[in-house]
């Protein structure tokens, strides 16, 4: 990869508007840091450049290499390098995790990758992030623990070898061993030049992975960029400053107080009644 | 061993060749092939002893009715493979005292088939498992009707009908579970699922409980519903196209049925039938 550039990026779900013109651009190398309060935007980013069909594009563009992203299908994205670590991985029943995985290393190959040779790179994958190999016998995702879904997120991440790796809140659900296991791999994946957008609202994920840079998204947008002191900075004072040193109001989700106060059906009929 | 054409110390073969009555007495386990034989009216086996029965049946355009006795503390694993069309299958299966009887039917074959499954419970804690996985393709109509009868205390049934529907195939599972005066103590469960993957696919799926006892355990489930969006997006984030990820998901769906046979050829030949439809 050489660059990912979006511009002006507008994008709703199920009508809202979500993301309200956002411009980033990725180099190789480049690890960035995407904080933001909850409800803002982060995930959307995410999804919508990795396709996910729930998210529709406005206005706007996504750009890697020339190339436009938005006409591209997901398989066709990831295959061009792109690769997104979920908040909540599907559980796909049925489906055993050991055939999904050699589906996609075979989808970026123009032969089927050996027995032998599959088996060494799931072995090794999964000792560095501590999971069972019996693992890649069971169901996709079923039954995992939420720390044990994400460590399977992060081996498909060393299997796949992305170039831009976008990382939804992937230290969420993992006890501190895991952390540094899954921090470890990331710094891995570092050295082959890759470049990683990264959601997370805590610093220690942050100090283990040393991101080049840090952008703030508040209501759909990019509202500030930093580096590790911005991220220090929101990890001691939240987010309440921004409004009073930069004079962005942050949007709230507001929230009927009928609907959430009252529990029982026929109260809430009469009430809507009235 | 084939039952037709090998014998065996435990087996002894009455009736004619049409109407063929084999009874089947072993305190070993044994395993026993059934091949498909259309000269075959109707097939009866009376099943006694304290070992484990495995049945392997195949069927390709046959008409066949079955009856299956199975006497006082009798173990039977019973797995049927659907090969080719026009199959119309009737099974009645009578379970006497502390028996067991677990069924499977797998049925990815092209064309039109039907079955009608009958176990009556009638001794006390007989125990039952049925799993069916269908595929039903192109203008494939495929009718499955399985039903349990407990009629005596402490009897235990449970039935899984799985079904993947695509083009204009058709899928219609009857699902009966009844529970007559007397059987205290029953306990039976059913679940029916079916995906459907195109606008022209007629999936239907009937749970029917009759319930005529206190102190019973019921319950069943029926879903018809379309591929998850989100498992597609998953699947296709890691790169595999959307078509390979269709067939590995509807592969999950029908695969752990494969886990009742074990015979390579039968295992092989299903596969086959699993990969020539899409």
């Amino acid at each position: 990869m050489k660059e990912l550039i979006i511009k002006d990026l507008h994008v709703s779900v199920e009508g809202k508007e979500i993301l309200k013109g956002v411009n980033l651009t990725i180099k190789p190398n480049e690890t960035v840091a995407l904080l933001g309060p909850n409800g803002h935007g982060k995930s959307t980013l995410l999804a919508t450049i990795m396709g996910n069909p729930k998210y529709v594009v406005t206005k706007g563009s996504i750009i890697l290499d020339g190339e436009d992203v938005l006409k591209m299908k997901v398989d066709e994205r990831a295959r061009k390098g792109l690769f997104l670590g979920m908040q909540y991985p599907s559980e796909v029943p049925g489906v055993v995790n050991a055939d999904f995985l050699k589906a996609a290393v075979n989808a970026r190959r123009e032969t089927p990758i050996k027995l032998f040779e599959f088996y060494r790179a799931i072995e090794s994958a999964s000792k560095k992030m501590h999971i069972s190999m019996d693992m890649a016998q069971r169901f996709l995702n079923e039954g995992f623990s939420g720390g044990e879904k994400k460590r399977n997120e992060i081996l498909q991440m060393l299997l796949l070898k992305p170039d831009l790796a976008m990382l939804d809140e992937i230290d969420s659900g993992l006890d501190v061993d895991a952390l540094v296991y899954v921090a470890d791999a990331i710094k891995e994946v570092q050295q082959t030049n890759a470049s990683f957008l990264v959601i997370s609202h805590y610093e220690k994920l942050y100090q283990m992975i040393c991101p080049t840079r840090a952008i703030v998204m508040i209501n759909g947008k990019i509202a500030v960029e930093g580096g590790m002191e911005l991220i220090n900075k929101i990890d001691t004072q939240g987010y309440e400053w921004i409004k009073y040193e930069l004079g962005i109001e942050i949007e709230k989700d507001e929230v009927d107080m009928n609907k959430q106060s009252i529990g029982v059906c026929a109260t809430k009929e009469i009430i809507s009644k009235k | 061993m084939n039952i037709f054409e090998e014998t065996n110390p435990y087996i002894v073969k009455k009736g004619d060749s049409s109407l063929p009555i084999f009874d089947i007495t072993s305190n070993d386990n044994i395993s026993l092939f059934i091949p498909s034989n259309s000269n075959i009216k109707k097939i009866t086996l009376n099943i006694k002893g304290s070992g484990q029965v495995s049945i392997l049946e195949t069927c390709e355009n046959n008409i066949i009715d079955h009856e299956i006795n199975i006497f006082e503390n009798a173990k039977v694993h019973h797995s049927i493979a659907f090969f080719k069309d026009n199959n119309e299958a009737k099974y009645a299966v009578n379970m006497e005292k502390n028996t067991e009887y677990q069924g499977a039917l797998a049925d990815f074959s092209k064309g039109n088939n039907t079955l009608d499954f009958v176990c009556n419970l009638n001794g006390e804690y007989a125990k039952s498992n049925w799993n069916l996985a269908c595929l039903s393709c192109e203008n494939d109509v495929k009718k499955m009707s399985v039903s349990f009868f407990h009629n005596a205390k402490h009897t235990y049934a449970k039935m899984e009908n799985y079904g993947v529907c695509e083009d204009e195939g058709s899928i219609e599972f009857l699902g009966t579970s009844s529970i007559n005066k007397g059987a205290k103590s029953s306990a039976t469960h059913q679940n029916a699922k079916i995906m459907v993957f195109d606008p022209k696919c007629k999936a239907k799926a009937n749970p029917v409980l009759c319930i005529d006892e206190n102190d019973v355990e019921a319950s069943h489930a029926a879903v018809v519903g379309q591929i998850n969006e989100d498992h597609i997006f998953y699947l296709t984030s890691r790169g595999i196209e959307e078509e390979t990820a269709k067939k590995l998901i509807t592969l999950g769906y029908l695969n752990p049925i494969l886990r009742f046979f074990n015979d390579e050829s039968v295992l092989e030949r299903m596969s086959e039938n699993i990969d020539g439809r899409f």
